[in-house]
């Protein structure tokens, strides 16, 4: 009983020396960026009136917190992206499983949805606005059209690749169609689909920002970057990249990093060398 | 031929009749001709097991008999009725377990009586049996990763059992484990056939693990792309393990084997 407690004693110290570290070297990083920025401002390597130092734009977040702008900025950014990502999620797995269906249309739409899964999202912008309009439809449109082929084509390969033996089994045991589908192919496709998603959701958002900044009629994040470079305000546009960076890296490392490392997990992916 | 066995009726369960096989390729005019003029009568709990060279067609045979080659020369019975398409009452195992990776062990056997249509009142019950039956009740929470290969095939067995098939199809089920864990495997699945009364075909290409198996040693050759020869084994399989007669039995196959070369 002793030694139970000594040993879960022992574990729990090595973790917590683990997330020091972890935390400590984060720490000494932010720490270190920020005196470089401030060394940066005040040596004038470019006019102060240029580049702001670190407080200045440290006062211009708070400023900007405190009359809702980026907060009103940041809730209409998610919402269009929420919309958009499930816009994409939804005619993606619809288009990647009727690829899966047909299999010649597959092969032939999967080449097509490779060259337009690269293609630069904000090239869609003036087609989006004379197409759609310039609005929030249009910014709708472009955020679709960066991040559908993503979830398109990960559904359809994560179908095709899955291990032809389960498929052999499933249908020995009596699946077919639907039941087939249902606790076979999506279930053995999740790993593929989620990191599509991942994908999906980072091209959605960065073609978000862009088209936010070029269809001004709207508030929303990119909406501040624009403005900001309008009225030449250096600090306002530090202060909405650094907000845009940190959603970017909250969603990914606390949303879309768990649940991937939570399907690992299950399947047995992530084990461990000593 | 019939099995003295006291724990077989001698009714003809799966009857093959001028079974044959070809591939086609399709780049050329080539034809594979992989099982010719197979006739084979396996009778109900008849624990078969068929060994030969690589190319012989034993696992195709396999394929064909549970459903996976749609096309092939002759007729095949089971049970008085000709074998149509896939199906659960010819359940097959594979050399590595089909188990799927994103459920439990209890969830696996499962989806397997969800996917067979067997209601939800009845499943829970059939699942406890099979897990205590295969010994790993313990288990029936962990993720298939967490187990052994041994373990694995233990839990894919459980499944094909929990279905209630007529015939078992096993395809090499041991051939990528460790000796040690092969021979409590062994002595599970003759446990598991005793109580059962399952018809069993077994394919192998390890003559020690067909003679200590079978009832009957169905010897395939790919020369003839058919059945060489067939062993009856009368010897208890209690008796089996260090009997003079069966090291002269494996003598003799193991002959009778590697005969065309």
């Amino acid at each position: 009983m002793e030694s139970q407690i000594k040993s879960s004693k022992k574990k729990y110290n090595l973790s917590k020396n683990i997330v020091n570290k972890d935390t400590l070297s984060l720490i000494v990083f932010i720490v270190s960026f920020l005196a470089l920025w401030q060394l940066v401002y005040m040596l004038e390597i470019w006019p102060k009136v240029s580049l702001p130092s670190p407080f200045a734009v440290g006062q211009t977040i708070v400023d900007l917190l405190s009359d809702f702008t980026l907060v009103k900025g940041t809730a209409i950014s998610l919402w269009r992206l929420f919309l958009g990502f499930l816009m994409s999620i939804s005619i993606g797995l619809i288009v990647g499983l009727i690829m899966v269906k047909f299999l010649h249309f597959g092969k032939t739409m999967s080449s097509f949805a490779l060259g337009l899964q690269s293609f630069p999202s904000i090239a869609w912008i003036p087609f989006a606005i004379l197409l759609i309009g310039f609005n929030d439809y249009g910014i709708l449109f472009v955020v679709v059209m960066s991040s559908v082929f993503s979830v398109m084509l990960s559904t359809y390969s994560g179908i095709q690749n899955i291990s032809p033996i389960y498929i052999k089994a499933a249908k020995n045991m009596g699946a077919k169609g639907f039941s087939l589908f249902r606790y076979v192919l999506i279930p053995a496709a999740t790993p593929s689909l989620i990191i599509g998603m991942r994908q999906a959701w980072s091209f959605a958002w960065h073609a978000l920002i862009g088209a936010e900044m070029l269809i001004t009629t709207l508030v929303g994040l990119g909406h501040i970057l624009a403005v900001g470079r309008e009225f030449s305000n250096m600090s306002q546009i530090i202060a909405t990249m650094l907000v845009i960076f940190a959603i970017g890296l909250v969603f990914d490392r606390f949303v879309f990093s768990k649940i991937e490392e939570k399907v690992r997990d299950r399947w047995g992916l992530n084990q461990q060398q000593n | 031929m019939y099995c003295k066995n006291d724990y077989s009726n001698p009714k003809v369960y799966l009857d093959l009749k001028e079974v044959s096989k070809n591939f086609l390729y399709t780049n050329s005019n080539m034809m594979n001709v992989v099982l010719e003029n197979v006739n084979v009568q396996i009778l109900d709990g008849e624990f078969v097991t068929i060994i030969g060279k690589s190319g012989c067609g034993k696992t195709t045979l396999l394929n064909i008999i549970a459903g996976f080659e749609n096309s092939f020369g002759g007729e095949i019975l089971l049970d008085g009725q000709p074998i149509r398409n896939i199906s659960p009452d010819r359940v097959m195992l594979f050399q590595e377990s089909a188990l799927f990776p994103w459920l439990t062990t209890f969830q696996n056997i499962d989806v397997a009586l969800k996917m067979a249509k067997i209601p939800k009142d009845q499943r829970e019950q059939i699942i406890k049996h099979y897990l205590k039956i295969v010994d790993l009740t313990d288990y029936s929470d962990s993720y298939i990763h967490q187990l052994s290969g041994g373990m694995k095939q233990r839990v894919s067995l459980a499944r094909a059992l929990a279905l209630n098939p007529k015939i078992l199809l096993m395809d090499e089920p041991f051939a990528a484990l460790d000796i040690s864990i092969k021979n409590s495997l062994y002595k599970e699945l003759l446990e598991l056939h005793r109580k059962t009364r399952k018809t069993i075909l077994f394919v192998t290409h390890n003559i020690n693990e067909a003679i200590l198996l079978g009832d009957r040693v169905i010897l395939m050759s790919p020369k003839l792309c058919s059945i060489k020869k067939e062993y009856i084994i009368d010897i208890p399989k209690d008796e089996r393990i260090n009997n003079p007669n069966i090291k002269n039995l494996i003598d003799q196959i193991t002959l009778d084997l590697y005969e065309d070369e």
